[in-house]
């Protein structure tokens, strides 16, 4: 199920809500077990199990590591179980495809292929369960006796299908004891309202100006960098929308998650980018890859080993397709560049060029990121070097879309964001009220038209 | 207030689904003229292959309390963003219209069946072709700027040069009457003093004068199609206009399910939404039309069409004795055979350019 839908709003959240709230304590995270697992259940009847079977797996495999405590070399083999065993799921799930893809068209082959659809949320849950079997290991974290507790945390469903990465840690003391008070469920539904309103009056909208940009020809500089712009605009506000709405129904339920964007778009580098977007994902990586294979205290060939190697995992991760790959890599070139030409993030440097350098090379990201056809995604680079005037086409779109863009590009910034935090005055506070229910009333409006409102997380 | 707000907004999630599931179902829509989805079964079988999920989310989205309002709701927002579209339809001074894309591959090759089918019948039968212009190309002016919608004048153009058989070109013609309400403002088709335009530009010197017959305005609140799409109530609703070119003579109508009637019109449409099936009862695979004539006209006509022709056909009457209509959308048999069988010599292919640029059932049937 998704979040943006009319089954999730009118349904299955009053009903949640009004179950978890009137059943007794004890019971609470048994009950929000049930919930989650049929949160899942509505959108993968099937994958369902899957999902009991890797937190099962899990659990088994904290408990085994209790259990050894002293031995050191079963313990390692645990890790490795269980390294070996979520990795495995999630490559045969998401992976084999491609690799049979990339088999097939290089030795000109034709080995059939798998065809499974893909669990939606495999990304994110398997780097979930193995932030808690490696943190066990390393003892940052003690185990969980609990299968119930420890499979609610896994299948948990504000954060189960897109984020934010919740790492066990992070979360531990909040599954044993946690209360809801009356702040966070307000807080948690004007959080979560400000994510269905980013999602689906905005990001539906950006995405549809994105599709039909996409049928313009000829594409020229002006057409490719408002392709890149939409689709920027398009997935900040989907993906921070729904992180939005996670972190506010965990709220209701008494979660406290960690953020997973800051204003991603006001960054003065790449560097920077990358501590405001996906942030739950970037520092996984970090803490999980990186620096386990030495981070930059090794040589220098080392160190651009290990950046080559984490950022075509994180390219890799958001799909099984080439221009994923492509994408990672990007990113990681230009981390290697700041790194190198200290005066493309100098202080000394005005802020303004800063941001327009990261927005740059961001915006031409979101194109290798939306064509997952090479091909495809090589015309409007090229079309970005190609200085003819603009087709017409172009200036009837921006012109129809011009003060949703407007709305968009000023949404990105943490302007509005300012202006409640700077005057908590009554009538602040009045005002952002109404306009929240106003937000909540228009989007009921869109998805009751069955307007465009795509899913975009199912290859992650 | 804050408290206040986050229980109300919950609190409204929980309402409007308890109102929509104790109001009665709908199981048809007038406005959206199609059948809406309710209450799905709970089947093990749907559940585990994912329709009955799909099916509640149409549930609540066709049957939500409060539907018109939030339909309303989109598209005046819409609007205040300064959008000029809505669902596809924008709005061009009086007219709603709907842009053109021109889609070469399944025109050119609709032209080729044509011509092939004329030329291996040329012995047979002789074969006219009428391809209307929309309101697209007529309204033109009215466009919003750099709307990107393609020249349906030059496809109608290209119709006429490549067309092997006789093409009757109506674009002038509409072009220069294009003050005179020869198109619906809120719907896709034309109305019938269009569809006259076309009769004489056809007929030339034979066609009767349009003062012969009888106008009657028989309805002034058709809700178009375009209108259904773009759900803006503010937008005044059609006018249907009839000249009663039946008056005094005596049809028998022949539907494909067997239904046999006296009459052209059915006014019990005019008080719903689709009351373009005023005319002819709507979309037919096989509709045919004898008219007695006291004295015989000894003329048959084929007509291969879609909608815009039951506008047209009136005026026909009076010339024929038979007039048999087929739509290929919906009629899945070779043509020849059956013009052969029942005697046909004259066929018209009748389409707007829309159905036109987009049609695969056509070169179906021509072979």
């Amino acid at each position: 199920m998704v979040f943006s839908s009319l089954t999730f709003l009118l349904i299955f959240l009053p009903l949640a809500l009004a179950s978890y709230i009137v059943s007794p304590k004890r019971l609470k995270n048994g009950v929000l077990l049930i919930i989650s697992l049929l949160f899942y259940a509505w959108g993968e009847p099937v994958y369902v199990f899957l999902v009991i079977f890797s937190g099962g797996m899990d659990y088994i495999h904290g408990r085994l590591m209790g259990r050894f405590d002293e031995r050191a070399g079963l313990r390692k083999l645990v890790l490795l179980s269980s390294l070996v065993i979520n990795l495995g799921v999630l490559f045969f799930f998401k992976y084999v495809d491609f690799i049979i893809e990339l088999i097939n068209s290089s030795f000109q082959l034709d080995m059939s292929y798998l065809e499974l659809p893909l669990p939606i949320g495999i990304s994110f849950y398997t780097f979930q369960t193995l932030s808690y079997t490696i943190d066990v290991y390393q003892k940052k974290v003690t185990v969980n006796h609990s299968l119930i507790d420890f499979l609610m945390y896994v299948s948990l469903f504000p954060q189960l299908v897109a984020g934010p990465i919740v790492r066990y840690e992070a979360i531990d003391d909040q599954l044993k004891q946690r209360v809801v008070t009356k702040e966070d469920r307000t807080d948690g539904m004007f959080r979560f309202s400000y994510g269905l309103a980013k999602k689906v009056l905005i990001s539906n909208q950006m995405a549809a100006l994105y599709e039909q940009l996409t049928t313009i020809e000829p594409i020229s500089v002006s057409v490719s960098v408002f392709i890149g712009l939409s689709y920027g605009l398009h997935i900040y506000f989907d993906f921070s929308g729904y992180s939005d709405m996670a972190i506010g129904l965990g709220r209701l339920f008494g979660f406290r998650f960690p953020e997973n964007f800051n204003y991603p778009y006001q960054a003065t580098s790449i560097k920077d980018f990358w501590r405001r977007w996906h942030i739950t994902l970037s520092q996984w990586f970090r803490d999980y890859l990186y620096i386990p294979l030495g981070g930059n205290r090794v040589g220098e060939l080392k160190w651009l080993r290990n950046v080559v190697i984490v950022w075509f995992l994180t390219g890799l991760w958001h799909g099984a397709s080439v221009n994923f790959i492509l994408w990672g890599l990007y990113f990681g070139l230009f981390l290697i560049a700041e790194t190198y030409i200290s005066p493309l993030v100098s202080n000394k440097l005005p802020v303004t060029l800063k941001r327009m350098y990261t927005l740059g090379v961001v915006l031409v990201s979101w194109l290798v990121f939306s064509f997952t056809d090479v091909n495809e995604l090589m015309r409007y680079i090229k079309g970005l070097v190609s200085f003819d005037a603009p087709p017409t086409a172009l200036f009837y779109y921006l012109r129809e879309y011009a003060l949703l863009l407007v709305v968009a590009i000023i949404g990105s910034t943490n302007v509005y964001k300012r202006i409640i935090m700077k005057n908590p005055s009554r009538a602040v506070i009045v005002a952002e009220s109404l306009f929240v229910m106003v937000l909540v009333v228009l989007s009921m409006g869109y998805l009751v038209d069955q307007s465009f409102n795509p899913f975009i997380y199912f290859r992650f | 207030m804050r408290r206040l707000i986050g229980m109300l907004i919950i609190g409204f999630f929980g309402i409007l689904a308890m109102l929509t599931f104790i109001m009665k179902d709908q199981s048809f829509s007038e406005t959206e003229n199609r059948y809406l989805q309710t209450m799905p079964d709970i089947e093990l079988e749907a559940i585990l292959d994912g329709s009955f999920m799909d099916d509640i989310e149409t549930y609540l989205a066709d049957q939500i309390a409060g539907k018109d309002f939030f339909l309303t709701l989109k598209s005046k927002t819409e609007q205040a963003l300064i959008k000029r579209e809505n669902n596809g339809v924008v709005k061009a001074g009086e007219y709603l219209i709907e842009p053109f894309i021109y889609q070469e591959d399944k025109l050119l090759k609709n032209l080729e069946a044509i011509n092939q089918f004329y030329q291996d019948n040329q012995a047979l039968f002789d074969v006219t072709v009428m391809v209307v212009p929309n309101q697209v190309a007529i309204y033109e002016a009215g466009l919003p700027a750099y709307l990107p919608t393609d020249d349906q004048f030059n496809v109608l153009q290209t119709i006429d040069e490549r067309l092997d058989a006789d093409s009757v070109n109506v674009s002038e013609v509409l072009r220069q009457h294009k003050e005179d309400n020869i198109y619906y403002h809120t719907d896709h088709h034309w109305t019938m003093r269009g569809a006259y335009l076309a009769y004489q530009r056809w007929f030339n010197e034979k066609a009767k004068p349009l003062s012969d017959y009888k106008s009657e305005v028989v309805s002034t609140d058709f809700p178009g199609t375009r209108y259904r799409k773009f759900h803006d109530l503010t937008v005044p609703k059609d006018t249907i206009e009839w000249f009663n070119v039946t008056d005094g003579l005596d049809l028998t109508i022949t539907y494909s399910d067997g239904r046999v009637t006296d009459h052209y019109t059915y006014p019990e449409y005019l008080d719903k939404t689709d009351q373009y099936r005023f005319f002819l009862d709507g979309n037919d695979a096989l509709i045919k039309i004898e008219v007695k004539h006291e004295e015989k006209t000894n003329r048959k006509l084929m007509v291969v069409k879609d909608s815009y022709a039951n506008s047209l056909v009136p005026f026909l009457l009076s010339h024929y004795d038979e007039i048999h209509l087929i739509d290929p959308r919906y009629y899945k048999r070779s043509l020849k055979a059956y013009m052969t069988t029942n005697e046909f010599r004259e066929l018209l292919i009748l389409y707007n350019l829309h159905t036109f640029n987009d049609d695969q059932s056509l070169r179906h049937m021509l072979y």
